[in-house]
């Protein structure tokens, strides 16, 4: 495959601001396919704003996001292409772990591994029939994760995917990423803990770097309470 | 479309499995219908006269009520998140969930309304009269709703600030639906005009719901 046909995430001059703050400015990645960005950054520098910013919830307020091949950069749809994991699992309680998942499968249009398969790959598989209601946090995390691996996207954005998970699915997380990478996936997961940050092809952004932290112009905190 | 039913098909589970809040519709209705009488008093030919306002209004309160439910968990739970990036037009997926909305919710309350109405004895035309005119009305009854509930969602306890946005929206329904309901035992008014009039009132309020909705929750 020669560089001009690989699929790449191009972030340029990228200001961000939360309510009243300005998060952090000017702020530029390219991502190619295959590879990894790690985010770090102490608490509110807006790690989670990021993501949600490269998912589509939010607008940016300067600077563009772009992707596609290297040949041909589009304008930003992303939204279609990328699984995003966040705080909350996106699971129903009411439903079963299987059905949930049988959902997604369907929903997002290309299935990947089957639910068995997924199940298998997490240590879920006595779970299958339960609600998600009677999960521990761990358990939940770990279906929610299944929900990357049942329906195929390039895409991942992962917000502190291990937080709450025990050191071996931790591990299991790390390894199904690789394989992801490996096929040619990108993922962007914002972590205080120890993600894939012994892998070569892993970059890390230090969110600190880039943080302003001050009140945009004309607004003080409390004209917006 | 396909990808709709499956949707359709989910939220009618997810509403079944969650009893409480599906019931909670239904005696809201019979609560107004058990206290209305009282207020009228013992004159039957007076409660008959006024009896179609409260089959009307008992099923617009009781639907905006339940409202609150339709978008809050979908948030809370983060599925919200996950029907934004699903690809699918999102205004399909605000129809999909207004209109199973008004299946497991307000389907029942009209089914009811029959025995409600003899509870507050009204005539046989007009009962009859009241479930067509429901029928085709109603769905403008959610999809305003929805709007409502759309524009509420970050609001904490926005249950009765759906009811205060959305009944000024409701209005020319309940008129025309009252007409209606009144009009197959009157015959001084045509019962087919305000019956058009009410489902004109019903598709313009679900376009509108589809478009302005997905603009707003986006």
């Amino acid at each position: 495959m020669s560089p001009d046909d690989r699929v790449v995430i191009s972030v340029n001059k990228l200001t961000v601001e939360a309510g009243p703050i300005r998060l952090f400015e000017n702020l530029s990645f390219d991502l190619e396919q295959g590879q990894v960005l790690i985010l770090h950054g102490s608490n509110g520098v807006g790690k989670t704003s990021l993501l949600k910013v490269l998912a589509g919830f939010n607008s940016p307020e300067h600077g563009k996001i772009k992707f596609g091949t290297r040949a041909e950069l589009s304008a930003y749809n992303i939204h279609e292409n990328c699984h995003y994991l966040g705080h909350k699992n996106g699971l129903k309680a009411k439903h079963t772990v299987f059905e949930n998942l049988d959902f997604f499968q369907t929903f997002d249009r290309i299935p990947k591994f089957s639910i068995q398969d997924a199940a298998d790959l997490l240590h879920f598989n006595s779970l299958l029939t339960l609600p998600v209601s009677v999960l521990s946090a761990g358990q939940a995390r770990r279906v929610a994760f299944a929900r990357l691996l049942v329906s195929d996207r390039p895409i991942w954005l992962l917000d502190e995917p291990t937080a709450a998970l025990d050191a071996s699915t931790s591990r299991q997380f790390e390894y199904l990423a690789l394989q992801h990478m490996k096929q040619g996936g990108m993922i962007i997961a914002a972590t205080h803990l120890p993600f894939l940050s012994d892998h070569s092809d892993c970059q890390t952004l230090n969110l600190d770097a880039y943080q302003t932290n001050c009140f945009t112009s004309a607004t003080t905190a409390d004209s917006t309470l | 479309m396909k990808y709709f039913i499956l949707l359709f098909k989910r939220e009618i589970s997810l509403s079944l499995r969650n009893g409480t809040s599906m019931a909670l519709g239904p005696f809201f209705y019979l609560c107004l219908v058990i206290l209305f009488p009282f207020g009228v008093g013992p004159n039957m030919k007076t409660l008959s006269l006024v009896s179609p306002a409260v089959i009307w209004a008992g099923p617009l309160l009781a639907t905006l009520i339940g409202l609150e439910t339709l978008f809050q968990p979908d948030k809370e739970d983060g599925s919200l998140d996950i029907y934004k990036l699903s690809g699918h037009a999102f205004e399909g997926i605000i129809l999909t969930k207004a209109t199973a909305f008004w299946v497991v919710y307000v389907l029942p309350l009209i089914v009811i309304s029959p025995l409600f109405g003899m509870m507050l004895g009204m005539e046989s035309p007009i009962i009859i009269g009241s479930i067509i005119a429901l029928i085709i009305g109603s769905p403008a009854l959610v999809f305003f709703g929805t709007l409502c509930a759309a524009l509420t969602l970050h609001l904490k306890r926005a249950g009765m600030m759906i009811v205060i946005l959305a009944v000024p929206l409701l209005i020319p329904t309940l008129i025309f639906g009252v007409t209606a309901s009144k009009a197959l035992a009157t015959s001084t008014t045509p019962f087919t005009t305000p019956l058009m009039i009410l489902g004109a009132v019903s598709i313009f309020s679900g376009c509108l719901c589809a478009v302005a909705g997905a603009r707003i929750l986006r």
